[in-house]
């Protein structure tokens, strides 16, 4: 029902001049949140997504941001208009986007931003969901951006707030297989013994990737 | 990570067939995969290859890194899947793994990805992925305490050969990598971590596949493949002793075997200047093991052998059906004979006939063997009932038709599988078996010349030949033939079957000379015609092949490609002999213009 009113609102609020076919078609496709027609019509049909993301209700967005997650396809104009909701309170949306930038991009400011919202989003379940974007959904990047992406989840070793700490060993494990001993509700010597045994372990990857 | 696992499809072919190992003292076999053995059986349950909706996997008899054929993976990006040859194993937790394989990639700016994987599955983790070589822009990284280290670069077109022993305990691998044509390891690596750097990180499952990102087109074969054990947890891999295989051609083509169990007999491609090199010491792709496939023929008749699903019209579609009813491994088991009879109760319809199809071949074929004529045609009857778009099948009621004198009907049936099969090496085996049946092979060159050299005269109907050398003469075209010129039909087929067949026939008895002057001959008859002469400057780029003259060979491929552009065969040999010259960017573009 929701997918359906999603259907009608768009069809009144938008202008008739931006209805061509593929739209409309593309609009039947959203609202029915069918993902793998949406894949037949390619790449191509990005911009379009976009803006349909721009102009649709907060609820709606989250349904269209859950779109490009599984489209994964990069589009520097679906990034900003992931980014443009990064600080909104709605946490179907919230997290929507944050998992979806990741797979709309391999910009390296996405992963700042992400690892800013893990460190010091007021809210730990946008902190924990922004987590697992970086563990899950950094899908375009380079080796040379993943060492970035540890690099700062490495620092979060470092965090004052346990919960912090432990979200980030978690984003390490995920990728690495590994914790090299890092327990964060251990003392403070022995998690620093085991962020120097991270740190040498960056500075082994980056000597692989100058 | 995630490592999606979708099945799809078995390959018929048996993989388990010897990879030509000679293991260290103290390992035990795993697993052998060296896929030439073409006992049309599918293998244990435990060996799956996984093939998406648009890549494939496939029996190749193109390249080779020893024996005849390897496996070959194309990988087709925003698919959704990915395309992957697994093999599972007993659990192996403690001791040594050895793992041995070959690879050739096409085009090494893609991705591809080679695991060893526990019962956790290709993740990163304890009892997840221990071991991962990955390929990706035109280099190869082994993973190593979660860091992708660069190893070496790799070229497109070689072969390279991997050897890993894997310390279950200690959570270590030792690794060697050498690049054909070198005897030496490129890269040796003695106790370094294991993937993710993990003790006891178990293994059960050996895995090839292209990406993991769905990006990659990947097009790369894989050869050789051999785990064995050792229950020893210490013993070093020493690159100096412990090479299972060698790059090796065939020197002899595969003994005789039962059933459907002769190699189309092919080589490894090399990228050794010819100035180093006969290429008559190793074989080529199409035309020598076309050769081996008919002196097998000449020395006992049987089946012309299956190598793939699609020689019994089994499509991608059908398997996907069967692998969505959960169907395929009891299907599979038909090639090796393991299905109970009872159990076709299971399938229905054409999955059913195709099932029964098999069988009645298998059947066939044996009584074929077995020269018991009558029971061989009411198998194979059978079977073309069954599965009517078969093309083994009908070759295979062909070389019973020929055996029992029925002349006109084999010829027939031969007209029928033509338009279906001419671009298949087998196709042109058993046409010139076909020829040279009843007599030896000078008496039968014997017999054709006279009417070969009158061809050569012989005014041409120029709108009925392009006919009959088009793809869509078939049977009802060859009935139509015969209605239309009662007391001459067979003399209009001889631009199509005497030619080819009189070529070959030269060829098979190395009579070079001869057989370049009437192929020129063709080419001038051709030219006064205005018919395509593709398939004449093809085989003057064969006979090139065979002189040697691999440059000659090129150019005649090219003028092949000129008049045709979309002529498969024309364009896979000359990847082939520019491969031979070291001519390995010219390889590669050529390889951009292959048609799927």
């Amino acid at each position: 029902m929701k997918r359906i009113a999603l259907f009608i609102l768009l069809a009144l609020v938008l202008p008739v001049y931006l209805f061509a076919e593929t739209d409309t078609v593309l609009l039947g496709y959203v609202a029915q949140g069918n993902i793998q027609q949406v894949k037949t019509l390619g790449p191509e049909v990005l911009p379009q997504l976009v803006n349909l993301y721009k102009v649709a209700a907060v609820a709606d967005r989250a349904q269209i941001a859950d779109m490009f997650y599984g489209l994964s396809w990069k589009s520097e104009e679906a990034k900003q208009a992931l980014l443009a909701d990064i600080n909104t309170q709605d946490p179907r949306l919230r997290l929507a986007v944050q998992w979806a930038l990741g797979r709309v991009s391999d910009d390296e400011e996405v992963v700042k931003i992400l690892l800013d919202k893990m460190r010091h989003d007021p809210n730990p379940l946008f902190r924990d969901k922004a987590a697992c974007a970086l563990a899950s959904d950094q899908v375009h990047l380079t080796e040379h951006q993943k060492i970035l992406l540890y690099a700062g989840v490495i620092d979060a070793l470092e965090d004052t707030e346990p919960q912090v700490r432990d979200i980030a060993i978690k984003v390490l494990q995920i990728h690495t297989g590994q914790t090299k001993g890092y327990l964060p509700n251990d003392s403070g010597a022995g998690r620093a013994a085991a962020v120097t045994t991270w740190r040498e372990w960056l500075e082994e990857y980056r000597k692989q990737y100058p | 990570m995630k490592w999606f696992l979708i099945l799809l499809a078995a390959l018929t072919a048996n993989f388990e067939a010897s990879a030509q190992i000679k293991l260290p003292s103290g390992f035990s076999e795993v697993v052998s995969l060296g896929f030439d053995d073409n006992n049309i059986t599918p293998g244990p349950s435990t060996f799956l290859v996984f093939q998406n909706a648009k890549g494939f996997v496939d029996i190749n008899d193109q390249f080779a890194a020893s024996g005849y054929r390897s496996f070959e993976l194309q990988e087709v990006p925003l698919d959704g899947n990915f395309v992957e040859l697994q093999r599972t194993f007993p659990l192996k937790d403690s001791g040594t793994l050895l793992l041995s394989f070959a690879f050739l990639v096409t085009n090494p700016e893609d991705e591809f990805n080679i695991a060893l994987a526990g019962p956790n599955w290709f993740i990163l983790s304890r009892d997840g992925i221990g071991f991962w070589l990955k390929g990706s822009g035109g280099k190869l990284a082994l993973y190593s305490d979660s860091i992708p280290k660069l190893q070496a670069k790799i070229q497109a077109f070689r072969w390279y050969r991997v050897l890993c022993y894997y310390h279950i305990a200690s959570g270590t691998l030792d690794f060697a990598l050498w690049s054909e044509g070198n005897t030496k390891p490129v890269v040796t690596l003695n106790n370094i971590a294991n993937a993710t750097a993990n003790l006891n990180s178990r293994v059960q499952t050996l895995s090839f596949i292209g990406d993991l990102d769905d990006r990659s087109s990947v097009h790369y074969f894989v050869d050789d493949v051999v785990v064995a054990y050792n229950p020893d947890e210490k013993i070093t891999l020493d690159p100096s002793v412990n090479v299972p295989i060698r790059f090796k051609s065939p020197d002899k083509p595969p003994k005789t075997a039962p059933i459907g169990s002769r190699a189309a007999g092919l080589s490894s491609a090399t990228q050794q200047p010819a100035s180093n090199t006969n290429p008559n010491d190793k074989k080529s792709i199409y035309f020598e093991g076309f050769e081996e496939l008919s002196t097998a023929l000449q020395h006992e008749v049987s089946c012309i052998p299956a190598i793939a699903l699609k020689d019994f019209g089994i499509e991608t579609e059908q398997i996907g059906r069967l692998k969505g009813h959960g169907l395929w491994e009891e299907f599979s088991k038909i090639f090796d004979g393991e299905l109970e009879l009872r159990r076709l109760d299971h399938f229905h319809g054409q999955d059913r006939a195709v099932a029964l199809s098999v069988l009645d071949w298998r059947r066939g074929c044996r009584a074929i063997n077995n020269k018991l004529l009558p029971e061989a045609t009411a198998e194979l009857d059978n079977a073309k009932r069954l599965n009517p778009n078969s093309p083994i099948i009908d070759a295979a009621i062909i070389v019973a038709l020929t055996l029992g004198g029925k002349e006109k009907e084999s010829e027939l049936a031969l007209m029928n599988l033509f338009p279906r099969w001419q671009a298949d090496p087998r196709f042109t085996v058993l046409a010139a078996w076909m020829t040279s049946f009843k007599g030896n092979l000078s008496g039968a060159i014997s017999a054709l010349k006279p009417r070969a050299e009158e061809l050569l005269t012989r005014e041409i109907d120029q709108p009925l030949l392009k006919k009959i050398l088009s793809a869509d003469f078939d049977a009802q075209g060859f009935i139509d033939l015969q209605r239309d010129y009662p007391d001459r039909w067979r003399h209009q087929l001889d631009d199509l079957l005497l030619a080819q067949n009189y070529y070959y026939l030269l060829i098979w008895d190395r009579q070079l000379k001869p057989a370049e002057e009437f192929v020129q001959a063709m080419v001038a008859r051709y030219s006064k015609a205005g018919i395509s002469r593709a398939a004449w400057f093809e085989r003057l780029g064969d006979i090139s092949f065979l002189k040697p003259n691999l440059e000659q060979a090129i150019a005649w491929y090219r003028h092949a490609l000129e008049e045709e552009s979309t002529r498969r065969s024309a364009r896979l040999k000359l990847i082939e002999v520019e491969i031979r010259l070291g001519k390995i960017d010219d390889a590669a573009r050529e390889r951009d213009l292959l048609q799927p």
